[in-house]
């Protein structure tokens, strides 16, 4: 069909579209990114200051359940006379790590988590969402 | 001369590896596609809704192509996708308007075509040709040629698909492609040796 489609060609115009239809194109495209670009700095700079604003009272929470449960006398241990601990120190390993506030530690690991997280998104997309148009 | 030659490589990457640019954020690589496919897209898109349309057309489509670029896969024939976004945007965009009707475009009316797709349309063809090289009328005659037919015609002569390729882009089988070709070949004909 390659020579029906040259014979066609001569009879059939191009159309060369105008140069501010590419322009146009490329300015949609770059008012969608920047919309999107601080939907996510809005939504990002939220959730780093809420998890900056509740990682103090969960660290306090977490110091609790650490005198609670017992583990800050295991701790206090290894600082007062950890060398005394050294032939024991498979099962004082397990009996720390049963005493051990998880939920509680979970937690602040997981807002300071998402604490960074956030504020690293947010740098990433700072740039972009106070982009000025010319 | 740094710039010059970074510019050239970037010209000379094909779809695909401009495609997985974009993909991972580098913005000029989507430039250089919108800058390589536009002029078809917006031949395309002329052909059905004039000059006033065919910026319209030609930036939505873009625009999706870009939203839907993650999910091109890579075994595709990028150009393919490309026209199915268009002709779908096309389509849209004339049902807005409500100059064109769905059915235009979808309605393959050609159910007993079996044995017309058997016919070789080549004689058709070239008579057509022939005469579409004196004739100053062909992008008149074009334009009266219902959607459904003009879109086999801009696609395999102006586009350089094979019918396989166009039964993709319209989700159809390709002995309706070839029927849809057929038949626009021979109303292009009878629009030829109508009195003018």
């Amino acid at each position: 069909m390659d020579k029906n489609h040259k014979k066609f060609l001569p009879g059939l115009a191009n159309i060369i579209p105008p140069r501010e239809v590419y322009h146009h194109i490329l300015f949609r495209i770059e008012t969608e990114r920047v919309r999107s670009a601080r939907i996510r700095l809005a939504l990002f700079s939220t959730a780093s200051l809420l998890a900056g604003a509740a990682f103090y009272p969960a660290f306090q929470y977490a110091l609790q359940g650490i005198y609670r449960s017992g583990s800050y006398e295991y701790i206090s241990l290894i600082f007062s006379d950890g060398t005394a601990l050294l032939p024991y120190w498979k099962e004082f390993f397990f009996t720390l790590i049963d005493a051990l506030p998880v939920f509680e530690i979970a937690l602040i690991l997981t807002l300071a988590l998402v604490f960074l997280e956030s504020i690293k998104l947010s740098v990433k997309n700072m740039p972009r969402a106070f982009y000025q148009f010319n | 001369m740094c710039d010059t030659l970074y510019t050239i490589t970037r010209m000379e990457r094909d779809d695909r590896q401009l495609i997985a640019s974009a993909i991972v954020g580098d913005d000029d690589a989507f430039a250089f596609l919108v800058h390589r496919h536009l002029p078809a897209v917006y031949n395309f898109a002329y052909r059905f809704g004039g000059k006033e349309e065919a910026d319209d057309i030609a930036q939505e489509t873009f625009f999706k192509i870009w939203k839907n670029l993650k999910k091109f896969r890579p075994e595709e024939n990028f150009k393919t996708w490309m026209f199915s976004i268009a002709r779908n945007t096309t389509i849209d965009h004339m049902r807005k308007k409500r100059d064109i009707t769905f059915s235009n475009f979808e309605n393959a009316d050609g159910e007993n075509f079996f044995e017309e797709t058997l016919t070789d349309t080549e004689p058709l063809a070239d008579e057509i040709f022939a005469r579409a090289e004196k004739e100053k009328h062909l992008e008149k005659f074009l334009a009266e040629l219902p959607p459904l037919y003009r879109e086999v015609l801009i696609l395999h002569y102006q586009n350089n698909f094979t019918f396989e390729e166009i039964g993709q882009i319209l989700k159809k089988p390709i002995h309706t492609v070839k029927s849809q070709h057929r038949r626009a070949l021979e109303q292009l004909r009878g629009l030829f040796s109508a009195p003018k």
